[in-house]
């Protein structure tokens, strides 16, 4: 059940991380295949340290690693992830490491690849549930929803906690992030991602599907492993149980 | 007040260039006064598009630089009346535009001009950034193709959030789309998106579609916007798009593959 992996990021030095990108595939070519990653940057040695998101993103997609978002950082960090099309997690000051049995499959193992940054899956009843059964009183609540009119554009980034209502066009290349639920009236052809502050209740709705990604509370589902039957049809998505369905509306 | 109009694009070769000159021809030949910038710092080929690329002495940098006065560097058009150049410098680097230059260039244009058209390099970088922050109205030059078409719906999404009307919350800029180098015998064949496929990824209205076209690159070797051979299908085409630009209402044309003569329908290839 893995379902997002987080390169958490000590300190951004392109040669390092590029060598240590070759050992680590070197011994799990398939680690990192197909899957999407965030980056940490909780844990920075040096939290004010600049990085350029998209030479990032670009240095580990040659490796064949998708990053599709970052967790923390400061406005720097958050305004470079936006122009690399990343989208921006909220902080998890003591995001878990969990440690796994020492014979569990290579692709699950907490893979460190030397000082600079360390490869850690997420599992969803780590990520959200667990933390914030102590966080719950510092938990942000839900705001209004928010309706946005406009196309959404390719690199453009939509984030709201609360319900997101679109009712324009969302282009191949955008992101839409809610802490609610998503309803798209227009055509759908971006990521969406809802429930990102860890509410797996949340639900996407779309009425002409073609989405690039979906994703709830962290289980996403790309476009080439959906049922081709869907497309461009009335859409839902939910979670139910551990699994992400999609269904017609 | 001028109305300033940028042609962009985000991809690279896609036919800005050659737009802007057909353009901006176009409008002076309807008898408005108007005058092409070229934001390409460095490359400088809208100069080479309009064939008076051995008549520039100043640029627009020299201008911001406040090295040469605005009227020492517009070059006026040999074809066309009502039509001035602003050439790009091929010496400077791109961080010689300067916010407050350009704002006060372009400020200059407007009270002599009715139209500015705005050439902007490819990407989204600082040139493109510049080119189009004080548009009015944009034209999103796309051609038929998947990346293409992504990076106009990019560039789209930058006219939303970093140009003047988006930052002071004004009417937000005019966009048009106009499909270039359309070939309908190769969206036939599948091997390009076809005009409805565009229209409905980047939902903004056609102001046109220009066939591709040899006459294209024999117009530029020339040094004439293409515009300027009314009996070509691109520059007919051209002139179309300048008559919709100004509101007037006229078919498209040169959507279609040309009728297949005799011999091919009756010996096949595929129908
Ligand atoms: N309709 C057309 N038919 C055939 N060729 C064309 C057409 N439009 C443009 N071209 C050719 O495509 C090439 C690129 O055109 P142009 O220079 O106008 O593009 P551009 O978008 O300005 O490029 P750049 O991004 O480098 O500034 C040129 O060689 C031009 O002759
Ligand atoms: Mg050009």
């Amino acid at each position: 059940m893995v379902t997002l992996m987080t390169l958490e990021l000590y300190r951004y030095d392109e040669n390092l991380l590029r060598q240590q990108f070759q050992g680590l595939l070197a011994n799990a070519p398939r680690f990192f295949e197909n899957t999407p990653v965030v980056v940490g940057l909780e844990h920075l040695h040096n939290p004010e340290d600049a990085i350029d998101l998209k030479r990032l993103a670009h240095l580990c997609a040659g490796f064949g690693i998708n990053l599709i978002a970052i967790r923390g950082g400061n406005s720097q960090h958050r305004r470079s992830a936006a122009e690399a099309g990343l989208a921006c997690l909220a902080a998890q000051p003591q995001a878990v490491t969990r440690k796994l049995p020492a014979n569990a499959p290579q692709r699950n193992k907490t893979s460190s690849i030397g000082k600079n940054a360390k490869v850690t899956p997420i599992h969803q009843n780590e990520m959200a549930f667990d933390e914030q059964a102590g966080q719950q009183a510092s938990a942000p609540s839900f705001e209004e929803p928010k309706v946005i009119s406009t196309p959404v554009r390719s690199g453009q980034q939509v984030y709201h906690n609360g319900d997101l209502i679109l009712t324009g066009p969302v282009s191949a290349g955008a992101e839409i992030l809610a802490g609610g639920n998503i309803h798209a009236y227009g055509p759908f052809r971006g990521r969406a991602l809802a429930g990102v502050n860890g509410n797996s209740k949340a639900r996407i709705f779309c009425t002409h599907f073609e989405a690039e990604l979906v994703s709830i509370h962290g289980h996403y589902k790309l476009a080439v492993s959906m049922d081709k039957s869907l497309w461009k049809k009335a859409v839902q998505v939910y979670m139910d149980q551990d699994s992400l369905i999609l269904k017609r509306l | 007040m001028a109305k300033i109009i940028v042609v962009t694009s985000g991809k690279g070769g896609v036919g800005k260039t050659t737009t802007s000159a057909a353009l901006s021809t176009g409008l002076a030949m309807q008898g408005y006064r108007t005058v092409v910038v070229d934001f390409d710092i460095g490359l400088r080929n809208l100069d080479l598009v309009l064939g008076c690329e051995r008549r520039v002495v100043y640029d627009f940098i020299n201008v911001i630089n406040g090295e040469a006065a605005l009227h020492q560097a517009l070059i006026k058009d040999k074809h066309t009346d009502n039509l001035f150049i602003l050439p790009a410098s091929q010496t400077r680097d791109k961080d010689a535009l300067t916010p407050e230059g350009v704002a006060e260039v372009l400020e200059a244009l407007s009270r002599e001009f009715d139209y500015i058209i705005c050439d902007s390099p490819a990407g989204i970088e600082r040139g493109a950034l510049m080119a189009l922050y004080h548009a009015d109205e944009a034209i999103i030059t796309t051609n038929p193709e998947v990346s293409s078409v992504r990076d106009s719906d990019r560039i789209l999404g930058i006219l939303h959030s970093k140009s003047k009307r988006a930052e002071l919350n004004l009417e937000p800029i005019r966009e048009h789309l106009l499909l270039t180098r359309y070939d309908p015998a190769r969206v036939v064949r599948g091997d390009m998106l076809s005009v409805e496929d565009v229209s409905d990824i980047l939902a903004i209205p056609l102001l046109g579609v220009i066939p591709e076209d040899p006459a294209v690159l024999k117009a530029s070797n020339q040094g004439t916007p293409v515009i300027h051979l009314a009996d070509s299908d691109a520059g007919s085409a051209y002139d179309d798009a300048v008559r919709r630009l100004l509101g007037q209402d006229c078919p498209m044309r040169f959507l279609n593959t040309p009728r297949k003569g005799l011999f091919q329908r009756l010996f096949g290839g595929q129908s």
